[in-house]
């Protein structure tokens, strides 16, 4: 018998706890004492101890999940993939040769998830990579390559090191304080050095600096890390974790900014000071690892810093003066440049006093310029030295670029003060239009801003949207001065027309001194990058060809975008619906005079309503007895079926709104088998049942069809898109739009004034005055003929499913078109089935009951904002998920295949 | 009294009383069978879960297994803040759940190479990915063999490695104390290290 049993087992493990702390020879003796002569037991402890030895690390990291397509191969041009180094958010980093032998360097290949906006990063590479290429620094690994797979996925190449993460480093050769400064040192200058290009890293941390075999620091990535908050929502979920780990190091203004973030060189700086504090404490300034995302970034932002001497008294005194300066939540009161967080730590090395202190004055003085910044814009033309100081410090300070900007006026007008005045003073004058160019990035973004809150398009904003353009077009009437000043530029400094022939220059000459500059000049030659003589040239260059982009798109016909096009648009919307509410005064008297008269509407109570701003009324339904309304604006009036009660919906259709009753009304469901609302399912979550008071409220019968969200916004986000065949079936854009999340939905909703219903007005909606779990029985059978669910004839036909119901048959794999299904008694269509529908409460108990008027719910002082609430089932999920009361918990961030939206409205806002 | 054989009894039920019911009554009993109901169930929305997040036209993503494991606990009993109780044995079956998907995963992996025409019954479309340089049918056969002297550690290996659950939250799931946890999960790797190095 040599088995291990149970009973052997037990004894190994004493055998291996008792001899774990003997040396040898006693632990041998020990081992062949304790095991007697059970040789089963012998070798097994033995094998034990011998294998703890090497258990450091062994099953400590967690596995992760991936997407096994990631083994698909990759092929590049021109270079040979070795093998897979790691993978991460961002995508698959390989490492590789050039296949040509051009050059004999081993680079490191990072290839990009394809849902990382590719357009947003090309973009972006393509205006930085003559700055990344001019990164040529033994301590940054070099930006060599970059382009797209034979798969049409962006890569970048980079400079390949061998070596280990800067902590790893340090903890393996046991590196002491002093040591670690140093090499933090070598660091910070090779970040200066980037930062001297106007190039920062955006996500320094110790897995970016590697330090090679030599000891010698390495930092890669510069320059083409990506925002972690992308815009793409649907990265979010996924990405929480992997924002977390990352989380520790970003500056406060990176993390609360989010997406598009434009930060400056304090952001590296402070990134390095927590580099820095784990350097020297072991530990991070803010331990945000086991917070849940909001939670971390609001550690981040605001919670104290825990002072290094706390994991260390011995750091107390410069050291921890020094980090804490680099680690001020406000970018004005930390160090304003790594070369002055260097020179601090190499006067601590030679025990000279360090210069960082609190400066309160300066401080305040910061504060006030920041408070006041466009006088003192303005104050720069004017004024020389003192403004110069200002300017430097003042919140216009947008990015990096900026930031640099300034620093080179700031240079440009020192010199103004000393020497030949007259050449100065046109120098000045040329920075002056410079800064001006720069002011109209900023406008062009608070324009954009303004234009977004300029909605719904109704009368009452007539006044604003003249305003708002009058400014927008004097801003756009100042393009062709960028344009021509940008070509000018070209003509006397790119190497591309220096080079090219003289026709081409006249041609160029000629079209920037007619200064009709409506358009591109008409040359032969076309060239994708522009290259100039020096960085600073460069950048100016691109800076402004940045600006001409913005603006021209700004100008164009795109009427979805944050465009003048958009808001003239809205203009004559907002003119033509004061005609047209004028026009259906005759419709609306008698509306109001039915609603109001007790005989003929019963169910409203004698409500007084007013004619609804944007609403035209359509008719009393013949059954339901509500009113029904279509949404001026958002497309053609819905025409009866032949023969029928029932609208016809079609492409071109408007979005139709329901006027349904208030009154007092039960929100829930209930366990308790006596109770009207006895439900076996009810949620624990959603009992017991509340009671609320609702006003009147308008709910469309339909669900936001794929055709009116694309005429609306112009994209279709939805998973199961029209056009496309799924399951034997073509999806058209009478189907209801998905994959979008709630934020995009309430949003798309405000632009026509109107909003997500709540869970109390959505459920008393679907009950349409039934308490059964279903509007049509307690049986999930009973929704035959009402709705789409996950039925037998959708089984194994997605990948993402729960069981499917036997006994349905709808006839559809995925959703369907709205209103295929018969109508509940309030004659909505879809409240059962389709797709789940975004409700405007957050995801909380019940308990916590809800408001009187709308019977929004009621939640804790602070409730998870990034849980949503959808109700009434889809597709994917059998139908007992369907029931009137149940609620889903849904990630607010993320959109799904199988969650859509239903407007809702409130009545005399 | 249903009739088992209906589409609304037991074997239907992915949903949330279902799956808050059979939870509660293994609370109480650590039923056998209760524990063989839950888990396809749990199996199979952790599949859907999976490959729903990675699925989306990703060309590579990874996750972790703890943010699946959450998420489907949240699907599944619809209630967000249950104790630990309920939400332990939730996860000591959940981790078992990610075991299998991912050997499962690693078998069809390893059948696929010998024979490329199996390609499309191909189960799942997401792998592991470990840190460690180990065989996952390697470990996941050690694993089997362990707890034929000792299912208490293998439940420990589960929610470590493949939930991602910490040291407290291990003995929180399995309702014992911390150090036990800490024990168990030092003799069980350094049964599991020799064991592998072995093979």
């Amino acid at each position: 018998m040599n088995e291990l049993t149970p009973e052997r087992w037990q004894l190994v493990q004493e055998i291996v706890d008792k001899a774990s702390d003997l040396g040898e020879p006693d632990r041998t003796n020990y081992l062949r004492s304790a095991s007697g002569d059970d040789a089963v037991v012998f070798e097994k402890a033995q094998a034990m101890l011998e294998a703890a030895a090497q258990t450091d690390g062994f099953l400590e990291t967690p596995l992760t999940v991936e997407r096994s397509a990631a083994e698909e191969t990759v092929e590049i041009e021109r270079y040979r993939i070795l093998r897979k180094l790691g993978s991460g958010g961002m995508g698959v980093v390989y490492l590789a040769e050039r296949s040509d032998g051009r050059f004999d360097q081993q680079v490191a290949i990072k290839v990009l998830r394809g849902d990382l906006g590719g357009n947003a990063l090309s973009d972006r590479f393509r205006r930085e990579r003559q700055t990344l290429a001019d990164l040529d620094h033994p301590g940054i690994a070099r930006l060599i390559d970059g382009g797209e797979t034979t798969a049409g996925q962006p890569y970048l190449a980079m400079e390949y090191v061998e070596g280990l993460p800067i902590d790893k480093h340090c903890a393996r050769h046991g590196l002491g304080p002093r040591q670690r400064l140093q090499l933090f040192l070598k660091v910070a200058q090779s970040v200066q050095f980037a930062h001297e290009k106007l190039v920062i890293h955006r996500d320094l941390k110790p897995a970016n600096i590697l330090v090679d075999a030599r000891g010698e620091p390495h930092v890669i990535d510069f320059g083409i890390a990506l925002p972690l908050y992308l815009e793409d929502s649907q990265t979010m979920h996924t990405s929480a974790a992997e924002i977390l780990g990352t989380l520790s190091y970003m500056s406060p203004e990176q993390c609360t900014r989010g997406a598009g973030a434009t930060l400056d060189v304090r952001s590296d700086l402070y990134s390095l000071g927590v580099v820095l504090y784990e350097l020297l404490t072991g530990a991070r300034p803010s331990d945000v690892t086991k917070m849940t995302l909001l939670e971390a970034i609001e550690c981040i932002a605001r919670g104290a810093v825990a002072n290094p001497s706390q994991h260390d008294p011995s750091l107390r005194g410069d050291l921890e003066t020094i980090l804490l300066k680099a680690l001020e939540k406000d970018p004005d009161r930390r160090y304003s440049s790594v070369s002055e967080l260097s020179a601090d730590v190499r006067r601590y090395l030679s025990n000279e006093p360090i210069l960082a202190r609190p400066d309160s004055w300066m401080y305040r003085t910061r504060k006030f310029v920041q408070r006041n910044r466009l006088a003192v814009t303005a104050g720069l033309l004017v004024m020389s030295g003192l403004a110069v100081g200002w300017w430097h410090t003042n919140g216009l300070r947008k990015d990096a670029q900026i930031a640099a900007a300034s620093e080179r006026a700031q240079k440009q007008l020192v010199l103004t003060k000393s020497e030949e005045v007259a050449r100065k003073s046109e120098e000045v004058e040329r920075k002056s239009n410079e800064i001006l160019r720069l002011a109209d990035l900023v406008t062009l973004d608070d324009y954009r801003a303004e234009s977004a809150t300029l909605w719904p398009a109704w009368p009452d904003r007539l006044l604003a949207y003249e305003e708002w353009l009058e400014k927008a077009d004097l801003l756009a009437d100042r393009l062709p001065l960028h344009r021509s000043t940008l070509w000018r530029l070209r003509v006397d400094h790119s190497t591309e027309l220096l080079e090219s022939n003289e026709a081409t220059r006249a041609a160029v000459q000629e079209y920037i001194e007619d200064g009709a500059v409506d358009s591109e000049p008409t040359i032969d030659a076309t060239w994708e990058r522009w290259t100039l003589s020096n960085t600073e040239l460069q950048w100016q260059h691109d800076t402004l060809a940045g600006l001409v982009v913005s603006l021209e798109r700004f100008c164009s016909h795109d009427v979805y975008g944050d465009t003048i096009a958009s808001v003239r648009q809205r203009r004559n919307h907002a003119e033509e619906l004061e005609i047209v509410m004028l026009d259906h005064e005759e419709a609306w008297e008698d509306c109001v005079l039915t609603v109001g008269d007790p005989e003929l509407c019963p169910d409203y109570d004698e409500l007084v309503l007013e004619p609804q701003m944007g609403l035209i009324p359509l008719r009393q339904h013949p059954t339901s007895g509500f009113w029904e309304f279509y949404v001026w604006g958002t497309g053609d009036p819905p025409e009866l079926q032949p023969e029928s009660e029932e609208w016809r919906i079609e492409p071109e259709t408007a979005i139709v709104l329901a006027l349904l009753p208030g009154g007092n009304v039960t929100v829930g469901a209930s366990l308790d088998k006596a109770h009207p609302r006895y439900d076996p399912q009810a949620q624990r979550s959603y009992i017991p049942t509340q009671d609320v008071w609702l006003e009147p409220y308008f709910l469309s019968p339909y669900q936001v069809t794929q055709a009116q969200w694309k005429r609306l916004i112009g994209t279709n986000p939805s998973f199961n898109l029209a056009g496309t065949v799924q399951g034997d079936m073509l999806v058209d854009s009478r189907h209801p739009v998905e994959q979008i999340d709630r934020l995009e939905s309430s949003e798309f909703l405000r632009r026509f004034g109107l909003c997500l219903p709540t869970c109390a007005q959505w459920e008393t909606a679907c009950r349409a005055g039934t308490d059964t779990p279903y509007s049509t029985g307690t049986n999930p059978l009973s929704l035959r003929g009402y709705a789409n669910v996950a039925d037998e004839g959708s089984a194994g036909n997605f990948a993402v499913h729960w069981q499917h119901t036997l006994g349905i048959f709808d006839g559809f794999v995925v959703h369907s078109p709205v209103g295929s299904f018969r109508s509940n008694g309030f004659g909505l269509y879809d409240m059962h089935g389709n797709l789940w529908d975004w409700c405007a409460d957050p995801w909380a108990e019940l308990i916590h009951g809800c408001r009187d008027g709308d019977g929004l719910l009621q939640v804790p002082p602070d409730p998870d904002e990034e849980l949503g609430t959808t109700m009434g089932g889809s597709y994917t999920d059998p139908a007992s998920f369907a029931r009137s009361s149940e609620r889903a918990p849904t990630t607010a961030t993320t959109g799904a295949r199988f969650v859509g939206l239903r407007a809702a409205r409130r009545v005399n806002p | 009294m249903t009739d088992p054989r209906s589409p609304f009894s037991g074997s239907h039920g992915s949903d949330h009383g279902e799956v808050t019911r059979l939870l509660a009554s293994l609370g109480a009993e650590k039923d056998d069978r209760v524990y063989d109901q839950l888990l396809p169930l749990i199996y199979q929305e952790l599949h859907g879960l999976a490959a729903g997040f990675l699925g989306r036209e990703r060309v590579d993503h990874t996750l972790q297994p703890t943010a699946l494991v959450h998420e489907a606990y949240l699907k599944l009993s619809g209630q967000r803040d249950a104790g630990w109780e309920s939400r332990g044995h939730f996860f000591a079956i959940a981790a078992t759940a990610m075991r299998r998907i991912l050997v499962d995963h690693a078998r069809g992996q390893k059948r696929r190479r010998k024979d490329e025409r199996e390609r499309d019954v191909l189960d799942s479309d997401f792998t592991a990915v470990q840190a460690d340089p180990l065989d996952l049918l390697d470990l996941d056969a050690a694993l089997e063999k362990l707890a034929r002297m000792d299912p208490r550690k293998v439940r420990v290996v589960e929610l470590r490695y493949f939930a991602g659950l910490d040291v407290e939250a291990t003995a929180a799931s399995m309702g014992v104390s911390t150090p036990t946890v800490i024990r168990d999960w030092r003799m069980a790797k350094l049964w599991l290290k020799s064991e592998l190095d072995d093979a």
